[in-house]
């Protein structure tokens, strides 16, 4: 009874706000990256940070993200050496030119080097099913595929707002 | 003749040009204008204008970074009247293009030196006949020489982003890049007599001609200065309505009466005109359409008088202060000193019902009186900003620090008490009560034992009674706060352990700094009238404070009774033991008390469960506003009702729904403060500033994102709330957990 007397409220159905919860984050997640074509791979070796433009997927419960690089490529050595990667997926291609309208989620995780050819093959479909053209370079027997099992996603809108979320579930610390 | 490069357009063409350059006003007066009607002559300057200003100034950033900082539902109208004075302050603040200014300066300077000039606003989307936004950009009179005139148009350029347009933003399809504002500039016009007409009554009986007459200027009756005559005239001619003496004989009347039916045949739509001058000096100021369609959101509504102009805001500040205020802090005396104890059954009912009137009644006065009054502080800032144009938009809350508010004594009084218990020899014996968790009356008889037994010395006791008995007989969400004196002593205590004990009062000397720089910036000439808004100002601030704890004491003296009958009626066996009332109950109780048949039904629902942080997600930064500046890291203390004040510990970040005057005491225990109700103007605000703590409000779902003790970082500079610490922890146990996945 004491809110009768508070304030006229825009959102009068939860007075609480419309802040985000677990679904509405985890549904902005899914779409940024099935819409987002390209993502920025950050990569390490000798201490140094190294940042690459990736051609990228993910599966179905987002676990994993996965793209291709040849063989001969400066990111794939320093995978070989430190499998940790952190990717960068946004949406300032197709937003307005201004910051507080960009969508970003940066993704942490662990990269390995798929060997076995039946799970190759089950990855590169993936790949491209998003990305026909690659066909031919998922080929060439110099090319690798790499898949990053997804540890969380950082989702950062309106400039500030930053989310975690697990795909795997609960949090450990929770 | 259009292109994407017209700045400056006379009004005459105004009407063959894209609405989208030109406004709806404009377009209207050139309409008029080439149908042979008078306009005051002048020019119109295209919303081309307005888009290389905010262009080459880079402001649509800012007016993003305003708008969609949170989510437009979520936003407190305070919030946007606080987006909306940071607009206004950028705005002012941003240089216009030289070419514009060029271009503008050139075509003033034909009309002469030392002519007056109106500046308007012409806005596309405003004036529809969809909706009528009336009022919601703004307009300046009697404006002269190069300097002001180009103000002037900044600020009409800026109110394209008033709090009352941001909250007809999707009616008006605002958008930071793409809305526009045009600027009609005219000279004014010196005419005896000026007036409104509506071709169709908006309020009564819609087939007549309403006519209102002002001596003077127009805007005098807009602002609602001067009170208009009224004349109702039908469509036939025939009057029905008429002043007993009037500025105008019927000869004038039946002339403006036939020119508005002339304008209304014009447009084809019921028009709304402003005018001065009768006869053949009759001139058109301003022609809009009466729209059927009115605005059916009612907390909207309600929004739009909490804006009163200042001649309103001046009678208001009266009736609140000398009037209702008074006759509020009696009601709380009176029904606070009435016996209630040894009521009878029915004595007892009878007093519910009264007492449940008159605070209904009072909240009704909160939200129709009291709400609306605050605005005296929102007038000040915009008054302070226009003239001495700060760097920080919100530099003038420094006027009203040190007022002498009811909460400040209160919080005065506690701190006293803390600082006498850190030296009292009854430390001990106050600990070993809070150990044994003595409560209510018996905490009361203890307390009172011990002061007989001549073992306090320091007065701290009789303070502390003092304290309950006349400074907290109030209420907190539905819960008596004098009936928990256990949880004002834990408060107590565990205050007087800090180390610095800070008042709630700042210095008198910064506010005569402010108000000299006021005084200097408006000049000599308007000493008085700088003196009236700040007078409006403080007195609003210091109301806006007293109204909430006033009111919870006569919340407090309906709960009280409440109480009384619950307990009644739970011994009597007919009401649950568990049940859990509030005042919305009290009709229920009522019935229980007089009606033997009568089962007493409760309005308590069960609370919705918490959907937030399961699983798998977690907020790690969120966004509110810098409401006191400052950086801290503590625990997170969620406090939602009186129940969780005592486990507030000195230091931890107090996160609340709401701070509202009756817990304000809290704050001192607090090493921050986060807030879910936003505004740079709230209680939390003020008080955090006072105290020098970093604040930050607004910050959605504050409550339920964020759990007891949480590692918080409250970032008072910007805005954030940081929670936990940059880790990395699931990235280093994964690791080692985790098999590969196959797909």
């Amino acid at each position: 009874m004491s809110k009768n007397y508070e304030e006229p409220l825009l959102c009068p159905e939860s007075f609480n706000g419309c802040a985000p919860n677990e679904i509405d984050i985890e549904t902005e997640i899914r779409e940024l990256i099935s819409a987002e074509l390209f993502a920025v791979l950050a990569t390490q070796g000798e201490g140094q940070p190294y940042t690459s433009i990736i051609s990228f997927a993910s599966n179905s419960d987002l676990t994993n993200i996965v793209f291709s690089t040849s063989r001969e490529t400066r990111k794939f050595n320093l995978l070989l050496k430190s499998p940790k990667v952190s990717i960068l997926v946004d949406d300032r291609s197709s937003s307005p030119p201004i910051i507080n309208q960009i969508r970003a989620v940066t993704i942490t995780g662990t990269s390995r080097i798929i060997k076995d050819k039946n799970e190759k093959k089950s990855w590169a479909s993936i790949l491209t099913s998003k990305h026909p053209y690659l066909e031919g370079f998922l080929d060439a027997p110099s090319t690798a595929v790499v898949v990053v099992d997804v540890y969380r996603y950082f989702y950062v809108r309106r400039f500030q707002e930053v989310f975690e979320w697990n795909p795997r579930g609960k949090y450990l610390f929770h | 003749m259009e292109s994407q490069r017209e700045i400056l357009v006379p009004l005459k063409e105004a009407s063959s040009l894209r609405l989208g350059l030109t406004g709806s006003k404009a377009r209207n007066l050139s309409l008029i204008l080439n149908e042979g009607f008078r306009i005051p002559s002048g020019f119109c300057i295209t919303t081309n204008a307005y888009q290389q200003f905010i262009r080459a100034s880079k402001l649509y950033h800012s007016i993003d970074m305003e708008l969609s900082r949170k989510q437009e539902a979520d936003m407190r109208w305070e919030e946007i009247w606080d987006a909306s004075l940071r607009l206004r302050s950028f705005f002012l603040k941003a240089k216009i293009p030289q070419e514009i200014e060029f271009e503008i300066l050139k075509e003033i300077k034909k009309y002469g030196s030392g002519v007056k000039f109106s500046v308007r606003s012409s806005s596309p989307t405003e004036d529809s006949l969809k909706i009528s936004f009336a009022g919601i950009h703004d307009s300046y009179v009697n404006v002269s020489g190069a300097h002001d005139i180009l103000e002037a148009v900044k600020l009409v350029w800026a109110s394209l982003w008033t709090d009352r347009a941001i909250l007809y933003r999707d009616e008006l399809a605002l958008d930071p890049l793409k809305s526009s504002m045009a600027v009609i500039i005219q000279k004014m016009e010196k005419q005896p007599i000026s007036g409104l007409a509506f071709s169709r009554d908006p309020t009564g009986a819609r087939e007549n001609i309403i006519l209102e007459v002002v001596e003077g200027l127009l805007i005098h009756l807009v602002d609602n200065e001067k009170q208009g005559e009224k004349w109702v005239i039908t469509r036939e001619g025939k009057v029905l309505e008429r002043p007993i003496k009037s500025l105008i004989n019927d000869d004038i009347m039946a002339d403006l009466t036939a020119k508005i039916l002339k304008i209304e045949e014009i447009f084809g739509y019921y028009v709304d005109v402003e005018w001065t001058g009768t006869g053949k000096d009759f001139t058109v100021l301003q022609v809009r359409p009466i729209t059927s369609i009115g605005d059916d959101n009612e907390e909207r509504q309600w929004y739009l008088t909490l804006t009163p102009h200042f001649e309103d805001l001046k009678k208001l500040a009266y009736k609140v202060d000398k009037e209702l205020i008074p006759t509020l802090a009696q009601e709380g005396d009176k029904l606070s000193q009435e016996d209630t104890e040894e009521f009878s059954r029915i004595e007892l009912a009878a007093s519910i019902k009264k007492r449940a009137k008159i605070y209904n009644h009072w909240q009704n006065i909160y939200r129709n009186e009291f709400i609306p009054f605050a605005h005296g502080i929102r007038n000040l800032g915009t008054y302070y900003n226009d003239l001495v144009k700060p760097e920080n938009p919100y530099e003038f809350i420094e006027l009203l620090k040190s007022e002498e508010i009811l909460a400040n004594r209160r919080n005065d009084e506690f701190k006293k008490l803390a600082k006498i218990l850190r030296k009292s020899l009854l430390k001990r014996e106050i600990e070993n009560i809070l150990d044994d968790d003595l409560k209510g009356k018996t905490l009361m008889n203890k307390l009172q034992e011990i002061k007989k037994s001549g073992k306090d010395p320091d007065g701290f006791v009789q303070l502390f009674f003092n304290l309950v008995q006349y400074q907290l007989d109030i209420s907190y969400h539905n819960q008596s706060i004098q009936e928990r004196p256990e949880i004002i002593l834990r408060n107590v205590h565990e205050l007087s352990k800090k180390k610095e004990i800070i008042p709630d009062t700042g210095n008198e000397n910064d506010q005569d700094y402010y108000r000299k720089k006021l005084y200097k910036a408006a000049g000599k000439y308007r000493r008085k009238e700088v003196d009236e808004v700040l007078r409006i100002g403080r007195l609003s601030w210091k109301l806006r404070d007293d109204d909430n704890i006033l009111l919870g004491k006569v919340e407090n003296q309906f709960i009280k009774v409440l109480k009384q009958a619950e307990d009644l009626l739970k011994l009597e066996g007919k009401l649950n033991n568990q049940e859990r009332l509030t005042p919305a109950d009290w009709e229920s109780l009522y019935q229980t008390l007089i009606n033997e048949n009568f089962t007493f039904k409760s309005s308590v629902k069960t609370p919705k469960k918490d959907r937030m942080r399961q699983g798998s997600f977690k907020p790690r930064q969120l966004v509110g506003q810098p409401s006191s500046p400052g950086i801290v890291t503590g625990r997170a203390r969620i406090i939602k009702s009186i129940e969780d004040f005592p486990d507030l510990k000195s230091g931890e970040i107090m996160v609340t729904d709401a701070v509202e005057p009756q817990m304000t005491f809290l704050a001192s225990l607090s090493s921050g403060i986060i807030e879910r109700r936003g505004g740079m103007l709230v209680h939390s605000s003020i008080i955090a500033r006072e105290l020098g703590i970093p604040s930050v409000n607004g910050v959605s779902k504050a409550t339920e994102l964020i759990k007891n003790g949480d590692l918080l970082t409250v970032n008072g500079y910007l805005g954030l709330v940081i929670i936990g610490e940059p880790e990395f922890n699931i990235e280093h146990e994964q690791m080692n957990l985790e098999k590969p996945v196959r797909v």
